[in-house]
């Protein structure tokens, strides 16, 4: 493996990611940034929170691109009577050598979709947030590591408040990128309808990668380069966001990591070896908008005000050309 | 935080500039003892180390207030218990204070301090220093102190809100700087303009008080035979002539005379006169000087004379002169420090009483030796003996002078006879042999070769012996004429004695026994350069130090017969012979001004339009005819004016375009690749979004044609700009190439109207 990375180019790894998204794109259709941005994610090893209404193709999307990548798949569904031990498996004990043995839970795969995770208490809502953040899961006083690549694509319901257990800040902060994937345009949504023949075609999608294939893009992901100037703007960005009236707390380091993890992701897709300014004013709200408390009464604001928030703030400040 | 920091950078670096200037100043001129000097200037450079190390600490305030306290109790107590003027203890206070600030230097407040101090030591060393340096160093406190300001204030509020700091990554981009720069220049040229226009009485008061340090020409008032090469080559300045109209011939001949020596021990010469001063008769507007120097009238104009701080206030007389007035021109001294009168003295030498420590200004009416019995100056009887006083001598040296006079009658006869003698037998030189016990004797019997002193001495002596009455005068002789300056200067290189005897017929008459001598030569280079720096000196002399109102009334009447509308070409007509003053000398100074603006576009224009070859060379070929042909036009001056005049901007240009491939980073050239782009497809209707950057926009911009020169250039400029990697030369020529393309293809596109296109666009 280690061979065949040194041999391929940036162009390489850009086609072959160009690729999967017109895989994915076949399933999924009509919404190729946002797949795009998602395969950012998964490239940059981060988790992502998609928010929005049902039955708009959150479990499609996930599953196309676990097909695609050749990531092993689980999909938990979160409801309030779910417990930790739910998700993170359990230890069983066995009568016939008198020993406990460890029955994994569904969260032992590489790509774990989590749906409707604000419907769930907090307590198992930590539990998932534990082991994402520190991939590995403690039972009874022991330690399993989680498979690698492990990624979790968390997905929640803006609407409904009844009922749900909204994610705390410090919980959101472990999602690399929140996106909102909105209804199809029209006329895709007409070709859906009509294109549609029994069950959903994306459980016949290929496999285009192997596991250690999609590692080296990792890795390649990693190496990208980010130059002073688009350093910057980035610390630019994040400082806008502290000293605001309209933000009671700002982005935090965490976030300017994530938000320039996930701009060498998408250099790399663009078949850059170096990230650019709009590569970071493209992510800027995917990436921030779900780290910051606005100074509203509650602290809570709806998403898109937040969402227009970010952007008003970054507005403000000139992108380096 | 690049900006930030650049800022700070700047801000330390010119706030300690406008506290090295004023120390500069107070150290040229002399206006603190050496320790504390160096305690300064040490101080100054550790402190900045200091302060970047962060020793300091705001909870350490109260121990240095203890401290300011102390030194400020130390200064009071060195003033009442020690006799040390105000103005000394005032300084050393200051620059202590300053000090103790910049090592306790925490917060903004320290710095707000530091500025105030800072103006302090200006306002200090304006009062211990009114030389050129003062002049030159002022101007570049003006115009770095407003910098420092502006950039003060910017740090402060980019500290106060760091996110306006963040919205402008860059805030010391060079337009900002340029601006800057323009305005302190602006606010120089504005203080200049009221320095000259704003009323004035006279010159500074502080000026004249005493003060332990002065620097002055030397001048002693005694003789010693014995140690007088040394200041041969000396080359301060004494004093300036300026003629109205060509300076008169013959001028590197003149006697400056100073002080008359009666007494000769047999080594040293003494005055033995009582000292007693009576004041000059003034008539037809001078003091005339007739009934002291015997001479015969002549036509020349009067010549304008300044001199250099002397120790002493005898004022330089070219021999013989008529008459002499204090003040010059259009100067006129009303009252106020330097308002003074002119006296003499027994021995014939004329004395001001001014209280300036400053030099001073007078005008001579120059005369000729006398021709004709001009009537008999008084002789006082009672002073004959003395001047026929004689050490002992041995029988060679009566024998020797009976020798040598013989067979002349009259004074003059036997002062011929010596002079004569003298120049034939004895040679001059600077390279002292070994004197014996009689100095006089071992110069005309063994050594024959010595200098002026001893030919002054020996002919003094020898006149003496033969029943001259005769006295030894020490002065200057000759000097030379500063080409930049248009004026004759006398050096204190230019040192020289000689010997007045007394002829019944006249009076006190002048009698130089030193053979001529070819001066050594001297450096050319350096000649050229001391003018250079003694014409601005004069300059700064006439124009800064002894301006005041009735200079300024000269000075207004002159802009305002420039300025009439018919001015220039009737001053171009009279020419010099304005008679009433010191007219403002316009035609160099109009010359001047063409000169530095033509210097400062060809700069600019080297620097900024480097690219566009064609438009250098117009420019600095036009700027540097233009300067020259002004300067044919208006003064007319040598060779090595036209040279620089047309050479000048050619250089700025060069200057120009060194510093442009010097400075301009490969970003800066990256950047205004991508800008000129951005600018003409601006101009066809498409403008780069707030929330474009530059690959999104030449994305949108790569839609709008069919080939992919845009995407090419995309990939190319998006690479220089932001992998982080140096940039190669012909990379960058690649880049600019293909700029130059996508402009001649966004003009051939068509103009959008409206915005149409952005609809069209989605991100990414």
């Amino acid at each position: 493996m280690q061979d065949v990375a040194a041999k391929m180019t940036i162009q390489d790894y850009s086609d072959r990611l160009q690729a999967i998204i017109d895989h994915v794109g076949s399933v999924f259709r009509g919404k190729p940034d946002i797949v795009k941005l998602t395969l950012a994610a998964l490239v940059a090893d981060g988790h992502v929170l998609l928010e929005d209404v049902p039955g708009v193709g959150k479990t499609t999307l996930a599953l196309a691109l676990a097909r695609t990548l050749g990531l092993e798949f689980q999909r938990v569904q979160f409801t309030s009577d779910l417990l930790p031990a739910d998700i993170t498996g359990v230890s069983v004990y066995s009568q016939k050598d008198g020993s406990f043995t460890f029955k994994p839970g569904p969260i032992f795969a590489n790509l774990v979709l989590a749906d409707e995770i604000n419907r769930t208490t907090p307590r198992t809502q930590s539990a998932l947030l534990e082991a994402m953040s520190e991939q590995k899961v403690s039972i009874d006083d022991k330690t399993y590591d989680l498979p690698s690549p492990f990624i979790v694509m968390a997905t929640q319901n803006p609407l409904e408040h009844h009922g749900t257990y909204p994610l705390p800040e410090s919980q959101l902060d472990r999602f690399l990128l929140r996106l909102s994937i909105g209804y199809p345009a029209k006329g895709v949504e007409r070709a859906i309808l009509l294109d549609r023949k029994g069950e959903n075609p994306v459980f016949d999608l290929e496999t285009l990668l192997d596991q250690d294939e999609f590692a080296g893009i990792q890795i390649r992901a990693k190496d990208v380069k980010i130059s002073e100037p688009v350093v910057d703007y980035i610390m630019a960005i994040v400082e806008a966001t502290r000293s605001d009236a309209r933000v009671r707390i700002g982005v935090s380091t965490r976030g300017a990591l994530a938000l320039a993890q996930a701009c060498k992701a998408l250099a790399l897709i663009e078949g850059r070896d170096f990230v650019i300014p709009d590569d970071a004013r493209a992510l800027v709200v995917p990436a921030l908008a779900h780290r910051i408390t606005p100074s509203t009464a509650s602290g809570a604001m709806d998403m898109v005000q937040v969402e227009g928030l970010i952007e008003d703030i970054v507005a403000e400040i000139p992108i380096p050309t | 935080m690049i900006g930030g920091r650049q800022l700070d950078f700047i801000f330390q670096v010119t706030l300690y500039a406008i506290l090295t200037i004023p120390y500069l100043l107070i150290l040229l001129g002399q206006g603190v003892d050496p320790i504390t000097a160096v305690v300064f200037g040490v101080g100054l450079v550790g402190s900045w180390f200091t302060y970047q190390r962060g020793w300091a600490k705001p909870e350490h305030a109260r121990w240095w207030n203890l401290v300011i306290i102390a030194v400020l109790v130390f200064s009071i107590l060195q003033f009442f218990l020690t006799d040390s003027s105000v103005l000394d203890v005032g300084i050393r206070f200051v620059m202590v204070l300053t000090l103790i600030k910049l090592f306790s230097r925490a917060s903004t407040r320290d710095e707000h301090q530091l500025y105030l101090l800072s103006f302090s030591l200006l306002a200090v060393a304006t009062t211990v220093n009114e030389d050129l340096t003062f002049g030159v160093l002022f101007a570049a406190y003006v115009i770095i102190g407003t910098i420092s300001l502006a950039v003060f204030h910017l740090k402060n509020e980019m500290n106060a809100h760091p996110r306006v700091a963040f919205r402008h990554p860059q805030p010391m981009t060079r337009p900002y700087m340029m601006v800057l720069f323009g305005m302190s220049i602006a606010i120089l040229a504005a203080s200049t303009a009221i320095f000259f226009s704003f009323p004035r009485v006279g010159l500074g008061y502080f000026v004249s008080q005493e003060r332990d340090h002065v620097s002055m020409v030397g001048f002693s008032e005694s003789v010693e035979l014995g140690g007088h090469g040394v200041v041969r080559d000396n080359p301060a300045v004494v004093l300036r002539v300026e003629f109205d109209g060509e300076p008169p011939a013959g001028l590197s001949g003149t006697h400056w005379r100073m002080m008359a020596f009666d007494e000769y021990d047999g080594s040293g010469w003494a005055r033995t006169l009582e000292r007693k001063e009576k004041p000059l008769w003034k008539r037809n507007g001078r003091y005339g000087l007739t009934q002291i120097y015997p001479s015969s009238e002549s036509d020349q104009e009067p010549w304008e004379i300044y001199i250099e701080p002397l120790q002493t206030n005898i004022v330089p007389t070219p021999w013989p002169a008529r008459g002499i007035y204090l003040g010059t021109g259009g100067v006129r001294i009303p009252f106020g420090p330097r308002s003074g009168i002119m006296t003499y003295d027994k021995y014939g030498d004329i004395r001001h009483t001014v209280e300036s420590k400053l030099g001073i200004a007078y005008r001579i009416w120059p005369g000729n030796p006398p021709t004709s019995e001009t009537g008999k100056p008084t002789f006082a009887p009672e002073e004959e003996e003395i001047y026929l006083q004689l050490p002992p001598f041995s029988d060679r040296f009566g024998q020797l002078v009976t020798q040598i006079t013989v067979g002349a009658e009259t004074e003059q006869e036997k002062a011929d006879a010596v002079e004569r003698w003298l120049n034939a037998n004895l040679t001059y030189t600077t390279d002292l042999p070994k004197v014996g016990a009689n100095p006089v004797e071992s110069f005309l019997f063994e050594a024959k070769r010595g200098h002026c002193e001893y030919f002054a001495t020996s002919a003094v002596m020898m006149l003496r012996r033969a029943g001259v009455k005769a006295r030894l005068v020490n002065g200057f002789l000759g000097g030379s004429f500063n080409d930049v300056g248009g004026y004759w200067s006398v050096r204190q290189g230019d040192a020289h004695s000689w010997v007045e005897y007394w002829d019944p017929r006249f009076g006190w008459v002048m009698l130089d026994p030193t053979p001529a001598t070819d001066m050594p030569p001297t450096n050319a280079v350096m000649n050229t350069l001391r003018s250079y720096l003694d014409a601005a000196r004069l300059s700064w002399m006439k124009w800064i130090i002894e301006y005041d109102l009735s200079a300024q009334i000269e000075l207004m009447r002159d802009l305002g017969r420039a300025l009439r509308p018919d001015g220039l070409m009737q001053n171009a007509k009279q020419g010099g012979s304005d008679s009433d003053g010191s007219p403002l000398p316009w035609r160099p100074l109009v010359v001047g001004v063409i000169f530095v603006i033509a210097c400062i576009v060809s700069f600019w224009i080297g620097r900024y339009q480097s690219k566009r070859k064609w438009l250098v060379a117009a420019s600095s070929a036009g700027m540097g005819g233009a300067a020259l042909l002004t300067e044919l036009y208006l003064v007319d001056g040598s060779t090595t004016l036209h040279v620089l005049m047309g050479a000048g901007p050619l250089l700025a240009t060069v200057a120009g375009m060194v510093m442009a491939t010097r400075s301009r980073t490969h970003v800066d050239r990256v950047r205004t690749i991508f800008r000129r782009v951005e600018k003409v497809a601006e101009r066809r209707g498409y403008k780069r979004r707030s929330d474009e950057g530059a690959g999104d926009f030449l994305a949108r911009l790569d839609t709008l044609v069919d080939g992919n020169e845009f995407a090419i250039f995309r990939t190319s400029y998006l690479h220089a700009r932001f992998a982080g990697a140096a940039v190669a030369e012909d990379e960058l020529e690649a880049l600019e190439r293909m700029a130059l393309e996508l402009v001649e293809m966004l003009k051939s596109i068509e103009r959008l109207a409206d915005d149409r296109l952005t609809s069209k666009h989605t991100r990414r």
